[in-house]
């Protein structure tokens, strides 16, 4: 029977499929999982209802390990019952994972599967979460794009209301979660036939209920634990035959073929990849590409990974394999060989079958897998000896694992276009992209995918839309990389990015710009220009931004360029395209906004069209010679930073981060100076008469972008001309010269500080960044060659506590941020000698995202020492810094009372003892001790161990930072115990109500009335009063 | 921050000098809150929740108890409860509730309100003791 076509992520197909045939949910929010529990709570706070005519129950709990407890207890209680998670919400999961597998419980865990944190945390894809629970005795089927979730979703709830034994439905995080595609979505009555009742009600004739009492979760002895976990064998053998089942009653339903192990290719391929997930679809069109060239290759996509069927696998791999490659997306560092490429070779081995099979890792962190990286692997397979434990994706120029890459292939099918679009956050262009292929999918039989990659940054940060579109199903789970048109929407990424790359020859590029032809000439970089005539490109330009102003649009230039992209794409007639996009703008903005914003839209559509303008590529451009880019910067920022914000730390080699010791997770203080993001449309300009000196603009900046300045006489000589000052004024101060300082290149253009402006006539005001350019070489004056004046700084006054140098600047936080203002604060008050530890959340997004460190030290060498361990356990983490720095200083606090008792440096040791809590004073007198003891050359064994560990001597101030997420909700257990020991550490809870990293969803912070996810219908429940929990220790 | 900076300075302060754990809870206007006069002005919208008792500022310090004071300091003043209903009116995530489900947004609204005053008391029966 015919579906019905949609445009769906993989999230989205889940929620909706999952709702269908489940009671209850037990939701936490963690990326990229978050969706399809919100969708789930949307839905049913409007009263959607599942097959069995209610809508779902659910509850958000305090952590994914709550999540789970309750799934388990609901399971018990005989509902149907579903969660959605990822990585680290995955690992909490775990020992309930053990128990609803052992009870033998029908849920279903539907999982965006996600990296696990290492070294470094990863948002991103890949499969690490879910093979590391594989031995749970959940039953694990995976999917490999938004319509497989859709399926095998189904597949999963089925089987494991038939089976009844718990699955785990996965597909890869991001590029399958995150991905639109067009699909098919089931219909619920159809499912509905399909559920074996007879089943369900003996699960819930199985349930926990007082009207035929059992007890379970008993504690058992080494008598009958054994024979018990070998009696749930038959339960666990049957599964693989009821998916198998299950499979044929979906393609019964749609015509669209599912077994345990799907062969893709020749029947009698000689050369085999096995894998699954996603990059099972990239393979696909690289078995096409090769067979349809005669070579004998096939993929094995593999769907249910456990229980792994071994009958299934023998019965689906053709008798001609001679040799085999099996592709796992995650690293076991210290094994024999991934999980997948193990399961292989137990198979070969068991059977007595003598294979050539060799392993390697894909994908990790959703590193994009390419074409030509599956052909490396099918090339492999020709070597006589091909390569073991290899990499595809990277370059590992150390250990040598990498394959090399093919020259780039074509595996496109005909009539496919690929776009590729480069939008800044918040401009709309990705919402103007969502738009464009819902159109395509609603007026047109073509089917479209669109994927969107962001940056760290919480605001002003790179988008890239990814789209395509094509007759026939579109697979490609890779990003555009041979488009047929790109378009760069903000003008100064012609300067940051190499945006040509991607386009196939003769493609077409357009830029919206401010230049006429001339200019661009004058403009563009020549790598640029060249790059385009060498491609033989179409160039078009357009002046988004100057028309959006003139007919008061503001900065939303989307529609104007999404008209354009219409225009020169001819992907469907202009007409139409036009007729739709008003007719989406008219849905969009009549009811919030009304039919002047509606006209707005529909006329800048037509300037879209009319203003487009071809610009003739001078024949000159193709003779250019283009000269490499000079950077005055230190190695680690051109080897590595640098590199990574030009969107190239995919070419960065295994060599360069050992180079900078980077593999335990290193990363090196303060590089957000050198990012330079002129992200700001306007910025503050100081007006010197008008200041009062208050500093508060300071304050208030959450970016550190706004600075006052003290110079002395002689820095007042060597400032440049424009470097204006007046007379300091305040106690003590008017032998200084002041000044206020903005740095244009690192302001965000919030306009906090303008507002928080006391001053009777504004001191600052908000101007165009061009203007304010000119600034630059004055701030860079003051940071680097006037000194902080220290007789200035004084912690006891806001205006005071402005003089000390913040230890945290320029971070990714949004455009008025109300968290950094405090963090930064709390730097200049105790920077220098700070240890932070950081729960997961904004504060670490912006505080530390590779490449971008925000927290960075003085002159000194000195300054916050931050690191994350997770985020439900951070406050356990900081009370760990500070017993770990308390047990060596403790040796050294013995050593000097030795020495003193030996009258060795006794003067100085004595003040060192009388200062050990003073933070004020100990780091003076530390020093001083150790001046002593080398002076001394005391060759005691006490001296030396207070020389060497001079880094411990003094008092240190350790602090915990983390969102309500944490300290109210997931990290609450750790916090109470943290604060319950009485260790003097300091928390500071950045409270902003709301699980704001994760887009959002509700905390026990969230107020009464407050709508947020996973309370779409307004928080019923108060606020929790963790002040007045944590007085009760007081 | 924004009602009191100098109370938001003098309690990261105090907490960091005193010889035992402490925890600052910092009111952090966030693009969450879908402020409606823009986050350009978050730190005066941290100044009205002040003001209308959203939120208050305080310290409690257990080392006062030692020198026979009370160790909690209500710090922020007397808030107009009255202008609670048209603050939180102010940011989106409230007002979206009256459009999405104007049937129980009054009820809830009011519920906010009497949570407040119920915070407001306890704090000023906190401040009151000896």
């Amino acid at each position: 029977m015919k579906q019905k076509k949609v445009m769906m992520d993989g999230n989205t197909a889940a929620s909706y499929i999952s709702y269908a045939f489940t009671e209850v949910a037990g939701i936490f929010p963690i990326t990229p999982s978050s969706v399809m529990a919100e969708l789930v709570d949307e839905w049913a706070a409007n009263g959607k209802k599942n097959i069995f005519g209610q809508p779902v129950e659910v509850i958000e709990m305090q952590s994914e390990g709550g999540a789970a407890g309750t799934v388990h207890g609901s399971l018990q209680a005989g509902a149907l019952t579903t969660t959605y998670t990822a990585s680290q919400g995955l690992l909490l999961m775990i020992p309930n994972m053990y128990k609803i597998a052992g009870e033998m419980l029908p849920g279903v865990f539907h999982v965006s599967a996600r990296t696990l944190s290492a070294h470094a945390l990863s948002i991103f894809g890949d499969h690490s979460d879910v093979i590391g629970c594989r031995n749970t005795g959940f039953a694990f089927l995976a999917s490999g794009s938004p319509q497989e979730v859709m399926d095998l979703g189904a597949v999963a709830h089925l089987s494991a209301i038939k089976a009844r034994m718990p699955f785990l439905h996965f597909f890869d995080g991001f590029r399958t979660s995150h991905e639109m595609n067009t699909i098919e979505a089931l219909d619920y009555d159809e499912l509905a036939k399909l559920i074996d009742y007879d089943q369900l009600d003996a699960f819930r004739k199985n349930a926990l209920n007082p009207d035929h009492p059992v007890t379970r979760g008993t504690t058992v002895n080494p008598d009958i634990f054994f024979q018990s976990r070998e009696a749930c064998n038959k339960a666990v053998n049957a599964i693989p035959e009821i998916v198998e089942h299950y499979m044929g009653e979906i393609k019964k339903l749609t015509g669209r073929e599912y077994n345990l192990f799907d062969l893709y290719g020749a029947k009698d391929a000689e050369r085999l990849i096995i894998m699954m997930g996603s990059g099972a679809e990239t393979a696909k069109e690289v078995v096409d590409y090769l067979v349809e060239k005669g070579e004998k290759v096939a993929l094995l996509d593999v769907r249910l990974y456990r229980p792994f069927s071994k009958k299934h696998f023998l019965a689906a791999v053709p008798k001609t394999v001679k040799k085999i490659a099996t592709l796992d997306r995650l690293k076991e560092p210290n094994g024999l060989g991934e999980p997948l490429y193990q399961d292989v070779c137990t198979v070969y081995k068991q059977e007595g079958i003598d294979m050539e099979i060799v392993g390697g890792r894909y994908g990790l962190s959703s590193k994009d897998t390419t074409p030509e990286q599956i052909l490396a692997v099918f090339e492999n397979l020709k070597e006589a000896t091909p390569k073991d434990n290899f990499t595809i994706g990277i370059v590992d120029d150390v250990y040598n694992t990498s394959l090399e890459l093919p020259a780039p292939i074509n595996t496109t099918p005909a009539g496919e276009k690929g776009c590729k679009i480069w939008g800044m956050g918040s401009d709309g262009t990705v919402g103007a992209n969502k738009n464009t292929v819902k159109i395509i999918n609603e007026t047109t039989d073509l089917n479209a995918q669109a994927y969107f990659v962001y940056d760290s940054k919480k605001s002003g940060g790179l988008t890239q839309s990814h789209l395509r579109f094509g007759t026939a199903p579109i697979r490609s789970p890779y990003l555009v990389n041979k488009a047929d048109f790109v378009a760069c929407h903000t003008q100064a990424y012609v300067y940051k990015y190499d945006m040509v790359k991607d386009l196939k020859e003769n493609g077409i590029f357009l830029l919206n710009c401010n230049w006429s032809d001339e200019e661009l000439d004058a403009n563009l970089p020549d790598s640029m220009k060249k790059a385009l005539a060498d491609k033989n490109a179409r160039l078009y330009i357009i002046d988004a931004v100057a028309i959006a102003k003139k007919i008061g649009l503001g900065n939303r230039i989307n529609t104007i360029l999404q008209a354009s992209f219409f225009k020169l794409t001819d992907i469907i007639p202009i007409d139409d395209a036009v007729k739709e996009m008003k007719e989406a703008i008219y849905k969009t903005y009549f009811i919030k906004k009304g039919q002047k914003i509606v006209d707005l839209n529909n006329e800048s559509i037509d300037y879209g069209i009319t203003e487009l303008h071809e610009v003739k590529i001078p024949e000159a451009w193709k003779n250019i010679t283009v000269k490499p880019v000079e950077e005055n910067v230190p190695d680690f920022i051109k080897d590595v930073v640098n590199v990574m914000n030009r969107q190239e730390g995919d070419n960065i080699p295994v060599s360069t981060i050992m180079k900078y010791k980077l593999e335990d997770g290193t990363w090196y203080a303060g590089t957000t100076k050198y990012e330079k993001r002129g992200a700001a449309a306007d910025v503050p300009e100081w007006n010197i008469d008008n200041c009062i000196q208050c500093n508060i603009c300071s304050l208030v900046c959450p970016h550190a972008a706004i600075r006052p300045v003290l110079l002395d006489e002689a820095e007042k000589a060597k400032a440049p001309a424009d470097f204006t000052t007046k007379k300091a004024i305040g106690p003590g101060l008017d032998k200084y010269e002041y000044r206020i300082q903005v740095s244009p290149y690192d302001c965000t253009g919030c306009g906090v500080c303008v507002n928080a402006c006391p001053a009777k006539e504004k001191a600052i005001v908000m101007e165009p960044l061009a203007s304010q350019l000119d600034q630059a070489d004055n701030w860079t004056f003051a940071v680097e060659d006037v000194e902080i004046k220290k007789d200035a700084v004084n912690h006891n006054t806001v205006k005071n506590s402005q003089f000390a140098k913040p230890y945290f600047e320029f971070s990714g936080a949004c455009a008025g941020c109300g968290e950094t203002p405090y963090i930064k604060l709390v730097t200049q008050l105790f920077g220098d000698h700070m240890y932070i530890g950081n729960a997961s959340g904004c504060s670490s997004a912006y505080g530390g995202s590779t490449p971008a460190t925000p927290y960075c030290d003085d002159k000194c060498g000195r300054g916050p020492a931050w690191a994350m361990s997770l985020f439900e356990d951070n406050a356990e983490y900081v009370l760990g810094f500070k017993l770990g720095y308390e047990a060596v200083r403790r040796r050294s606090k013995a050593y000097v009372e030795d020495l003193i008792a030996k009258g060795v440096c006794k003067a100085e040791g004595e003040a060192y003892l009388a200062a050990y809590n003073d933070s004020a004073k100990s780091d003076e007198t530390s020093k001083a001790l150790v001046a002593a003891l080398k002076a001394s050359n005391d060759a005691s064994e006490a001296a030396k161990y207070i020389i060497d560990n001079a880094d411990y001597l003094a008092r240190k101030s350790f602090w915990a930072f983390g969102g309500d997420g944490w300290a109210y909700d997931i990290g609450y257990g750790g916090l109470d115990h943290v604060i319950a020991t009485g260790e003097d550490v300091n928390i500071l809870v950045l409270d902003t109500e709301v699980y704001s990293n994760t887009g959002g969803q509700s905390s026990k912070s969230t107020n009464t009335a407050a709508v947020a996810k996973f309370s779409a219908g307004g928080k019923e429940t108060k606020k929790k009063d963790l002040g007045y929990m944590a007085m009760s220790y007081g | 921050m924004g009602y009191d900076m100098n109370q938001a300075l003098k309690a990261i302060r105090e907490a960091e000098a005193y010889p035992g754990p402490s925890i600052i809870i910092a009111y952090s206007p966030c693009i969450e809150h879908g402020i409606k006069k823009q986050m350009s002005k978050s730190q005066i919208e941290a100044k009205e929740a002040v003001e209308c008792g959203y939120w208050h500022t305080y310290r409690f310090n257990p080392s006062l108890k030692a020198e026979g004071k009370n160790p909690f300091t209500l710090d922020s003043k007397e808030p107009d409860l009255s202008k609670l209903e048209d603050f939180i009116l102010g940011e989106n995530r409230y007002a979206s509730l009256k459009i999405a489900f104007p049937d129980k947004a009054q009820r809830l609204y009011d519920k906010a309100k009497k949570d407040a005053a119920d915070r407001l008391d306890l704090y000023k029966s906190l401040a009151a003791q000896k």
